[in-house]
């Protein structure tokens, strides 16, 4: 079966190392058997006919700068897909352009498309360092560097709860976002890299909305990823 | 008056510390900068042809080396910070030792490498004559952030230097550092058909080569082929045979040379390209070690830019085996995402370990480019073991390693054969 993976503005969004997301994805499909087909999509450019999945990463601020006249030209047709199931994993930098707007320390509004009900602010401070959240899919470890404190709205589910001073704001012990196969969240690492469960959930999501039945993923051997995750638990924030 | 007194409480304290065999170097600098900041100026205007700040997230220390190699060939005593350290205390605590007891500084100029952060901390206490900019891409960013916020440290840093900045006039970032007044801004960078070969932190993600507006440069790399570079100069074009690997460090010569050229112009320039052709890798960058007849070569990583140049080498010394070192400590970076920024598929078919506090992050990224580990060898002087045995006599084999994985290797090295002190 061939999954088409969708990486949004890699030349614009791309720091930290976010693009392992899409290797991560790529490779554990292609370990049991599925046929990934990796599409780049940068601005202007079209979506492609069929796409299961859609990935985006942290930029710089300049980065983002870039992106968003771009975006919002595919506020409907990115909604759209994600009421229709799709599976999106926007990690930091668009994360914030996922929700209503990303207010820059500056006064600069910089608008989001709104598929998920959170606004962003710039600080002063930074979050940043090794971080675990629990979330319904299991522990997810990864690290964090952002200066924007995401707020969801009222009846927006967080992805993970986090110790206090970490996470969406520091204040709230909320980390990331998520509704229907969309999933937003702060964790570099790429987070896919050290939580295979995770990558297994979006997998069997995307795998059973495509064949419209119920899947059982063939097991990987994840020692490496859980070693990985378990050094990452143990070292200094 | 002051400094004399503050020179000989860090010299008594160095003293009192190898003594109990304490590593001695950082802490009477850590205190005099406490105590007494302005000791940094008072004691550094004191040379008579100033100092030289080196800056930028790659090539620092080979570059600084380059530097201060070229001017004790024309006999200059030059004070420098060989290590790699790149606290301003280090400088503190170089000047206390060189200095004499009575508070004299017999050298004639002083090269420091200092990274974004501390340069900037450095220049507000001690303006140097020349600033030496020699790129930024994406490293550390747990301490900086972001790139855009490390290129404006080092605008800081050229707003801090009275005579010269030196920069890389095909990085993006630094291209556009803006020098006032008598400051001059001084050029290197590569010549047009090898541009390729240097792309930029945008480049590497796919984005088109920008056209940037290129500034008259006073010296260029025309060429480089292995342990070659041809550098264009004025109107000449000039030859090294470049015992540094790595056409990166073919640029860190041209950085060298732009900047004595600008600060001693009547120096022939011959002389000093022949020099640069004499000068030896740096510790644990492309240091070569002997291991019983083997060749072992310690290389530092930083960066993805870093990490992505080192692995070129491969081509070159076709090692037997490879290690890898990751640690995620504060001099190195706490955050180790950047490993998924590089290719790591030129290692496919080598034996390769893993070790570091991060050995297990290594040996996972590598599964995920299909290349096979040995093994993850916690023990470092087992892992040197490892990978130096599967190299027969006048064979190579490489470990690459973060900055205190690399301190940390090089002391285990230090346990089964001889490397040199620094």
């Amino acid at each position: 079966m061939k999954v088409h993976i969708i990486h949004l503005y890699p030349k614009e969004m791309n720091i930290y190392g976010d693009t392992g997301n899409r290797l991560v994805l790529s490779q554990r499909l292609k370990w049991r058997g599925y046929e990934p087909i990796v599409h780049l999509v940068g601005l202007g450019d079209k979506l492609p006919a069929e796409t299961d999945i859609i990935l985006g990463g942290g930029g710089q601020d300049s980065g983002q700068a870039l992106v968003i006249d771009d975006l919002a030209k595919r506020q409907a047709e990115l909604n759209a897909m994600a009421d229709d199931g799709v599976t999106m994993l926007m990690i930091c930098g668009m994360y914030q352009l996922f929700g209503h707007y990303f207010l820059t320390q500056d006064g600069d509004k910089l608008p989001g498309i709104s598929v998920f009900n959170l606004v962003t602010r710039g600080s002063n401070q930074r979050l940043i360092g090794n971080i675990v959240s629990e979330t319904p899919f299991g522990q997810l470890v990864g690290y964090e560097n952002h200066s924007g404190l995401t707020e969801l709205a009222k009846g927006l589910a967080a992805l993970g709860k986090c110790p206090k001073g970490q996470g969406n704001n520091g204040a709230d012990q909320n980390e990331g976002a998520t509704v229907q196969n969309v999933f937003g969240s702060y964790l570099h690492g790429p987070i896919l890299s050290k939580n295979p469960h995770f990558a297994d959930e979006l997998i069997t999501r995307t795998i059973e909305r495509k064949s419209g039945q119920k899947v059982q993923l063939t097991p990987l051997s994840d020692e490496l990823e859980l070693a990985a995750a378990n050094v990452a638990k143990s070292r200094p924030r | 008056m002051f400094n004399i007194f503050f020179i000989w409480f860090g010299k008594t304290l160095s003293w009192l510390l190898r003594l109990s065999r304490h590593h001695g170097a950082a802490l009477p600098g850590l205190i005099i900068e406490r105590l007494h900041p302005k000791f940094l100026n008072s004691m550094l205007t004191k040379l008579p042809e100033g100092v030289i700040i080196v800056s930028g997230t790659n090539g620092k220390t080979t570059t600084t080396k380059m530097i201060t190699e070229l001017l004790r060939s024309q006999g200059k005593r030059v004070l420098t910070n060989r290590t790699g350290g790149n606290f301003v205390r280090g400088v503190f605590s170089t000047i206390v030792q060189a200095a004499t007891l009575s508070g004299r500084l017999p050298y004639d100029v002083a090269v420091y490498e200092q990274d974004e952060a501390y340069a900037v901390r450095f220049v507000k206490l001690h303006e140097p004559r020349a600033a030496v900019l020699l790129n930024v891409t994406r490293d550390q960013l747990d301490r900086f952030g972001e790139i855009d916020t490390t290129a404006a440290l080092l605008q800081r840093v050229a707003n801090h230097t009275s005579q010269a900045v030196v920069v890389n006039d095909d990085d993006i970032r630094l291209n556009k550092i803006v020098v006032t007044g008598s400051v001059k801004a001084v050029y290197f960078g590569v010549s047009k058909n090898l541009q390729a070969q240097f792309p930029n932190d945008e480049q590497l993600y796919g984005a088109l080569s920008q056209d940037l507006t290129k500034h008259k440069r006073t010296v260029e790399l025309e060429a480089t082929g292995e342990k070659l570079a041809k550098y264009k100069l004025d109107a000449k074009t000039l030859e090294a045979k470049l015992q540094i690997d790595g056409q990166h460090n073919a640029l860190n010569g041209a950085a060298a040379l732009a900047t004595v050229h600008q600060l001693y112009p009547d120096v022939p320039l011959d002389d000093f390209v022949k020099t640069l052709s004499n000068i030896k890798p740096a510790f644990g960058r492309g240091e070569r070690i002997d291991f019983g007849g083997k060749t072992l070569i310690l290389q530092l990583i930083k960066n993805p830019a870093s990490f992505r140049q080192a692995l070129h080498v491969l081509d070159i010394h076709k090692p037997k085996a490879v290690g890898i070192v990751i640690n995620d400590n504060h001099a190195d970076g706490r955050d180790v995402s950047w490993l998924w920024d590089i290719d790591f598929k030129p290692l496919a078919g080598l034996p390769v370990v893993t070790s570091g506090i991060r050995g297990f992050d290594m040996a996972n990224r590598l599964k995920y480019d299909d290349v096979s580990v040995e093994g993850v060898e916690s023990d470092l002087k087992k892992m040197v073991d490892e990978v130096g045995r599967r190299a027969e006599p006048g064979q190579t084999a490489i470990i690459f390693a973060t900055y205190t994985a690399m301190l940390a290797t090089r002391k285990a090295i230090g346990r089964l054969t001889k490397v040199e002190k620094v």
